[in-house]
């Protein structure tokens, strides 16, 4: 949410018309921060304390192994941590039953039980799950939310499924809590609204839910809310707590959905804190209804707010030094066209990447007014020679493919009538028609990352995360044939196909690199040369033919070759060749371009994947800063992030 | 018996009558309009389509609603799909936004091989350089004709 939309939502908040839920908290402050929780994703209370899902924890101090993915309880008055070591493949959410049995959805397809002492563990759901998103107990059953499956499954404590509901209503089912009559709340990432599901006269979940709410960024709308948390009443009836994740916020509503308030201004640069939210994934609320905790897994942080009947004071708006760009997700690049998403606006920007600094010469989509908005924008790529822009709108369910015209004998300028639109695909036909040919049972592609064969200008490859496979399609997407990934593959996010034939995909969740030399069959790298991957995010090859894996987890890059030798290159921290969670990278004509998201920024490194600029929209460095590695000692050493300190 | 004889010469001029304009082929209605010379043809991006625009009348309005005449026709001499969707937009990219109304498109059937389609309620509500698109969905697939406009 931009500035001007924040203090229009404010005044609007201002405005609201006071609404049936009355008794619910107006504002919070802010009480704590845990920091240096890597990847804090999913939240929930147990008794005095916390707990805390992490796909993976920080090293000790001085050891070289990272450990599993791992939950960790913190008492809310001391702050005592103790690790709860799990067998867990990627955690996205976390519930504590009466009895104290701690239920963990695992996107690697389970859900995870640990008993009280947490000696005994149980998996349940294989087979039966996909990619669970999120978990509350119901009774002595289980609520899941599948975002692979787009429906809520009840389970019991066997995993046997009971019942499934919201299929074909829900996109992309996220966090989701039970209220004391036993209907449930689930927040939807990708329609944008909470469903409820009331509880029938026989006291199964209805299969027909409400929604409740709708996009935007006024009071009362959503931008992709990731997780509802409850707040019983009694008589007075409940309240709705919701992580806003894009609109960084939080907002509770009335049973009924209409608005009561929102608090927690949007941090305007990474790691700014103190009550200022980043990216909001999930949200709980103690046993009696005081105290909040709100995960934040861009920052590595939960926050814990104490709720209040007033309403927040407006915010002052301050801070030494503003981003200039939200760049996040994908990159892509072919000879002298850079494209870059910015997450906030889901405007794809096109730079001219002969230049340093590339020069911003145009923008697809974003804010405004215009029709072509995209909604989720989860794929970008340049066609090779014709310099065809191709977006993949996950929102929207279409891939789209945008003509670039500008003159490249003159000095690169600003004009936004350089993207046309030139079609616009839609996948839910695509896929009909994969069916028809054969390929059932296929689900609508998420598309991930966009590829061209060097050797077949007639075919592009899409990275498909929710069949897990990359299919090459002729270019209107008439036809297609799956190539899938192997069965170990879970969320494939990035493919590089190199100039002679060789293909690799990131999988961060698998925690693997896939990589085949021309032949059918796929090489699984779970390190290279011998420095293990813990969540690699990003893949390329760089132009000496090494292979160059970003990795979000370690804030830093592997370059090297398998089987033979490997350097790590960066660490945490936001000045010059320092990361926080790097993904997407791509070749460009002088060099190959890191997406640092933490950050909001790209960064570029020439031949021997030496690093030479740091770039977001009007801001460059060409020059290491002081306190960067390799170059002169800092100064200010604040200005560095340090490991294990606190926001 | 002259009743008679008269009912049944009667209707067999009217049966003839009838059978004379069953066999006689239906004339098809002229099209709405001719295609003018000031038309301004385009094809598409990946040229499925040829395309022309033309407003209705003799110029565009400055700044008033009006109705914008399209004839449209496949490259490869197909028809154009019954189910095919068609919307009509124009946008100012460099001021970032579009249009203030929504033009309804009307497909008023084809003639000598072009689709001829009227966009009502086209508005270029201020001056400078506005880019017209024609969009046609066929199959889950939509390509665009785009044109510049430039509004004094």
């Amino acid at each position: 949410m931009t500035l001007i939309t924040q203090i229009l939502a404010t005044l609007l908040h201002a405005c609201a018309v006071p609404s049936a839920g009355g008794d619910c908290p107006k504002g919070a402050d802010h009480f704590q921060t845990r920091g240096d929780i890597r990847g804090a994703c999913a939240v929930t209370f147990d008794g005095d304390a916390f707990i805390v899902c992490s796909p993976e924890a920080l090293p000790p101090q001085g050891a070289a192994e990272w450990s599993a993915p791992q939950l960790s309880r913190w008492t809310v008055k001391d702050g005592i941590c103790n690790q709860i070591v799990a067998p867990l493949g990627f955690a996205s959410g976390v519930d504590v039953s009466g009895d104290g049995t701690i239920a963990v959805a695992d996107r690697a397809g389970v859900v995870l039980l640990i008993e009280p002492g947490g000696a005994t563990r149980t998996r349940i759901g294989i087979g039966v799950l996909e990619a669970p998103s999120g978990v509350a107990w119901h009774g002595s059953n289980l609520v899941v939310s599948d975002s692979g499956l787009g429906a809520v499954l009840l389970l019991d404590r066997t995993g046997r499924e009971l019942q499934r509901v919201g299929v074909g209503a829900l996109r992309d089912p996220q966090g989701l809590d039970v209220a004391a009559d036993g209907s449930l709340y689930v927040a939807d990432r990708l329609a944008n609204c909470l469903w409820h599901f009331p509880v029938t006269e026989n006291g199964r979940l209805a299969d027909t839910p409400r929604a409740i709410g709708e996009r935007g960024t006024n009071p009362g709308q959503f931008n992709c809310p990731c997780d509802v948390a409850l707040i019983e009443r009694g008589a007075a009836g409940r309240c709705l707590v919701v992580a806003d994740e894009m609109n960084h916020r939080v907002q509770v509503l009335g049973e009924d959905g209409a608005f009561v308030s929102f608090f927690g201004m949007h941090a305007l640069f990474p790691r700014q804190g103190d009550g200022r939210i980043h990216y909001p994934r999930s949200v709980a609320v103690d046993a009696a209804g005081t105290m909040l905790a709100v995960a934040e897994p861009f920052e590595d942080r939960v926050q814990l707010f104490t709720l209040k009947p007033e309403e927040n004071p407006p915010d002052a708006v301050g801070g030494y030094e503003f981003i200039t760009s939200h760049f996040g997700s994908d990159v892509a690049c072919a000879e002298d066209l850079l494209v870059l998403v910015d997450t906030e606006s889901q405007g794809v920007a096109l730079l001219d990447a002969r230049t340093t600094p590339p020069i911003h010469m145009a923008i697809i989509g974003g804010l405004g007014a215009m029709s072509l908005r995209f909604t989720e924008v989860s794929a970008i790529a340049v066609e090779p020679k014709t310099a065809r822009i191709w977006v993949a709108d996950r929102g929207r369910g279409k891939l789209e493919v945008f003509d670039t015209v500008w003159d490249r004998s003159k000095p690169p300028v600003l004009d936004m009538f350089i993207p046309r639109l030139a079609r616009s695909m839609d996948l839910a036909r695509f896929t009909a028609r994969m069916k028809a040919a054969g390929f059932a049972p296929l689900r609508v592609p998420a598309i991930t990352d966009i590829a061209f064969d060097p050797n077949d200008a007639s075919k592009v490859l899409l990275l498909d995360a929710a069949n897990r496979a990359i299919i090459a399609a002729d270019m209107r997407l008439q036809a297609g044939v799956l190539d899938r990934l192997p069965d170990s593959a879970r969320m494939p996010e990035e493919l590089a196909i190199a100039a002679d034939g060789r293909t690799a995909v990131a999988d961060p969740v698998a925690q693997r690199i896939y990589l085949r030399d021309g032949g059918a069959s796929w090489t699984e790298l779970e390190e290279l040369g011998g420095i293990p991957f813990v969540r690699p995010a990003g893949v390329a090859f760089g132009a000496d033919g090494s292979l160059v894996v970003s990795d979000a987890a370690r804030d830093a890059c592997i370059v090297g070759a398998p089987g033979v030798s490997a350097r790590l290159v960066g660490e945490r921290g936001e000045l010059d060749e320092q990361f926080f969670e790097p993904r997407a990278i791509c070749a460009t004509p002088k060099g190959l371009i890191v997406v640092d998201r933490g950050n909001h920024r790209f960064q570029r490194f020439g031949d021997g994947f030496a690093w030479n600029l740091t770039g977001s929209m009007g801001r460059y460095y060409d020059q290491k800063r002081k306190g960067s590695p390799g170059a002169a000692p800092a100064s200010t050493p604040q200005s560095r992030i340090e490991k294990g300190g606190e926001s | 018996m002259i009743a008679r004889a008269f009912l049944l010469a009667l209707s067999l001029v009217v049966c003839s009558a009838c059978g004379d304009e069953a066999s006689r082929p239906v004339a098809a209605p002229p099209a709405p309009w001719q295609t003018s010379a000031k038309a301004v043809l385009a094809n598409s991006a990946d040229g499925t389509y040829a395309a022309s625009w033309e407003p209705e009348g003799t110029a565009l309005p400055d700044a008033e609603p009006f109705n914008m005449r399209f004839a449209v026709r496949r490259a490869d001499g197909r028809a154009i799909s019954a189910a095919a969707r068609m919307s009509v937009d124009a946008e100012m990219p460099h001021h970032g936004h579009g249009m203030n109304l929504v033009p309804t498109v009307t497909r008023l059937g084809a003639w000598n091989g072009d689709e001829l389609l009227v966009a009502s309620g086209m508005l270029l509500h201020m001056p400078g350089r506005w880019v017209l698109s024609l969009d046609i969905e066929e199959d889950g697939v939509l390509e665009r004709t785009q044109w510049f406009i430039d509004v004094e």
